[in-house]
């Protein structure tokens, strides 16, 4: 299942600063964690996600350093600024707050159990 | 899939893409990445060293990717378009960028934005401008020729006074033109009078032509009559085509006949002075009557104001001469004979019809139908013909002349019309582009602050009538109540002391005059020539008084009623003539228009701060 893209320029940041959150992550890094971690719900394109990481860097919510991976490779790492995990919980909340309504509305009911079957899709 | 991030280590060497994942898709698929991540980074037009970050975390990305195991397709499927990602990335790094490119990104964005706006403003207004015609093409010259055309041919003086002018014999050569008006004015006493005698001898023919000219009851004066060309480049001039160009505004004609008419009047005063001195009476009274006739020609003669002027001043000179006979030369005079030149004076030959502000009118209407359009309610926009006549009348403004209204010569250094001294350096259409881009600006900037046709009208219809009024009070009642008390120079000072209104009506201080005191001089009023007539009339009662007491009268009074009707007044005082006997001799003479009794005592300068004569006027002695 796709995403719409106005629903996923909201989540998308939100996801990347919870990722970040659990340490410094390089580009594919990240890709292969949306997509494994969200079942490919919130896996972006590169062409979006790499946008996204210098928007937050701008915003100055996230930090990106060349450094040297243990494989000897040299990546960008991005990490969440103080300002960014702060972000990073006023938007959980947000969204804690939205799930809450969703599911007060009956909206989110059968959510858990859709997710199975778009794997099996 | 990914490696884990622990025990990562910070560099700071210059970042070069690894390549150790792709080369392990082949060569062929590790191009095909390294050209699609190099459309990425070419699109994306950041800075170099923004450039080369994407290229590195690019390149990086795609080479984790093959070592993950993903075929070159999939990377670049999953990667996505890369038009969307150089425009993403694009935005994103920009808005990482330090705050002072922000600053000056924007500053320079606004004062583009403001360039566009002012250009597109004034691309408005110039194409508005340029766009607008006047309700007439016809220029004045149209106008007076058309008019003239309507006089029948043999009432038309002009072709007989071409044909005197082309007979003339050693024009060019000794003695010049201003030597002829010297001679002409101090007679023998000159020394270039042998010199004069011999040119009047040569040119006898011209001056008959001239005379029979002065019979014909109109000048009738064709400016674009090509029967003029053999004159007009003969003594110098261009031709009449080039002359007066269609379309051209009143301050570009150029009165050669003026000049050369000026030229045979002198002759004329020459060869009337050469007749008293041979004591030939009935010559000097043909020749005299003709210069009479003369300026009775101009002074009717409708258009420029330069005419009326002239043939006023031709006709103070006729009397002054007449003055000069009668007190110089009496015994060439019968008692019969004085009479006659009696009636002469009071004939209505003087009297003059066409008002001074009528001449100003002629200039308002031409530039009011070039210079607007004009719509179905009277109204109407300035036009580029509008700026162009004001522009060429600017152009003619002195420092001397605007000392009353100093804005319009401000306006004339804003317009880049004036020199370093003030003049125009570059007259008669010779100007440098750098002047033309002036004038141009300056066209623009009055078609956005002059006041539109019908207010511009409105006001320039108040100030002609209130100059009529003030022309038609008495020259005296004029000096008594000095200059602030006239409606019609309060008005103009109305204008010229309110930015606001000068800035809509400075063409109504360009156009009229602007001090009556200039016109007075240039074309003098009919007051003036009443008193010069009447003084000339006195200078003949005097001598019939001597004749009969064989002395002269103590007072002017005397004269009354027996030989003359009324004594003449002053008409700068509305008090008489000064009347005195000086060593013997009469002495009469006015005041002036500095009101005080210099004693006969002529000073021929002009106060510039009033625009007044000062010193005295003489009828007798006769003032050369």
């Amino acid at each position: 299942m796709k995403v719409e893209r106005e629903l996923m320029r909201g989540a998308g940041p939100v996801a990347v600063l919870k990722l970040l959150s659990g340490g410094a992550k390089y580009g594919y890094e990240l890709v292969d964690a949306l997509a494994t971690q969200t079942q490919g719900i919130l896996s972006m394109g590169q062409s979006t996600l790499y946008p996204m990481l210098y928007n937050l860097e701008a915003q100055g919510l996230i930090i990106g350093k060349w450094s040297a991976a243990p494989s000897g490779r040299d990546r960008k790492y991005y990490s969440l600024t103080p300002q960014g995990q702060k972000r990073l919980a006023r938007d959980s909340a947000q969204w804690q707050a939205v799930v809450q309504a969703l599911g007060n509305l009956g909206v989110l009911r059968s959510a858990t159990r859709l997710i199975p079957q778009w794997e099996a899709s | 899939m990914s490696q884990p991030s622990q025990n990562i280590q910070p560099v700071d060497y210059l970042i070069v893409p690894s390549r150790r994942g792709i080369a392990r898709l082949g060569e062929r698929n590790e191009r095909q990445i390294q050209e699609f991540v190099e459309e990425i980074v070419r699109r994306t037009r950041l800075w170099p060293s923004e450039k080369n970050e994407v290229r590195v975390e690019l390149g990086d990305h795609f080479d984790d990717g093959a070592d993950a195991g993903h075929t070159a397709e999939q990377l670049l499927q999953s990667f996505g378009s890369p038009k969307l990602a150089a425009m993403l990335i694009r935005k994103a790094k920009r808005r990482g960028r330090p705050w002072m490119w922000h600053f000056w990104r924007r500053s320079l964005l606004a004062c583009l934005g403001l360039a566009c706006l002012v250009f597109m403003s004034f691309s408005l207004v110039y194409i508005r401008l340029h766009s607008a015609v006047g309700k007439t093409s016809d220029d004045l010259i149209t106008i007076w020729d058309q008019s003239t055309k309507k006089i029948p041919e043999s009432d038309r003086a002009w072709p007989d006074y071409r044909a005197a002018l082309m007979a003339l014999q050693g024009y060019k050569a000794p003695p010049s033109y201003l030597t002829v008006v010297k001679i002409a004015t101090n007679g023998p006493r000159n020394s270039d009078w042998p010199g004069t005698l011999v040119f009047l001898d040569k040119n006898a023919k011209a001056i008959d032509l001239f005379v029979q000219g002065t019979k014909k009851p109109r000048l009738g004066y064709l400016y674009r009559d090509y029967g003029n060309n053999a004159w007009l480049v003969g003594f110098g001039y261009r031709s009449a085509s080039e002359m007066y160009p269609v379309g051209m505004t009143s301050t570009s004609i150029m009165l050669p006949q003026i000049q050369e008419l000026n030229f045979l009047h002198s002759l004329l005063r020459a060869a009337q002075v050469r007749a008293l001195e041979d004591g030939k009476l009935a010559e000097f009274k043909r020749l005299w009557q003709a210069g009479a006739r003369l300026a009775s020609q101009l002074s009717h003669e409708e258009g420029s104001l330069i005419y009326q002027g002239t043939g006023k001043h031709y006709a103070l000179s006729s009397l002054n001469t007449l003055r000069r006979l009668v007190r110089d030369y009496p015994k060439l005079l019968s008692d019969a004979e004085l009479q006659a030149w009696r009636q002469e004076i009071q004939s209505d030959r003087w009297k003059s019809t066409v008002s001074l502000a009528d001449n100003y009118r002629q200039s308002v209407q031409e530039f009011l139908q070039v210079g607007y359009t004009q719509r179905a309610n009277g109204d109407g926009r300035l036009t580029f013909a509008g700026c162009r006549f004001l522009r060429e009348h600017l152009v003619m403004v002195s420092e001397k002349d605007a000392i009353h209204w100093p804005q319009v010569l401000a306006e004339k250094y804003a317009a880049g019309l004036a020199g370093a001294n003030g003049t125009n350096p570059n007259m008669f259409g010779r100007r440098s582009a750098v002047d033309k881009t002036f004038e141009e600006a300056a066209a623009l900037r009055w078609s956005t602050t002059l006041a539109n046709r019908k207010e511009m009208q409105q006001e320039f219809d108040l100030a002609l009538k209130l100059l009529d009024e003030d022309c038609a009070l008495p020259i005296r009642e004029k000096l008594q109540q000095g200059s602030g008390s006239s409606p019609y120079l309060r008005e103009m000072q109305r204008i010229s002391g309110s930015p606001a209104l000068f800035r809509r009506y400075w063409p109504v201080l360009l156009l009229l005059p602007r001090y009556d005191g200039t016109s007075r001089i240039f074309a003098p009023p009919h007051e003036v020539l009443v008193m010069h007539c009447e003084a000339t009339l006195a200078t003949i009662a005097l001598e019939q008084f001597r004749r009969r007491t064989d002395q002269w009268p103590a007072k002017l009074e005397e004269l009354v009623p027996q030989d003359l009707p009324k004594v003449p007044t002053d008409i700068y005082t509305g008090k008489p003539l000064v009347y005195r006997l000086v060593n013997g001799a009469p002495s009469l003479y006015s005041v002036f228009e500095d009101l005080k009794d210099d004693n006969g005592t002529a000073v021929p300068k002009i106060n510039n701060t009033m625009g007044l004569q000062i010193g005295d006027l003489n009828f007798i002695p006769v003032e050369d």
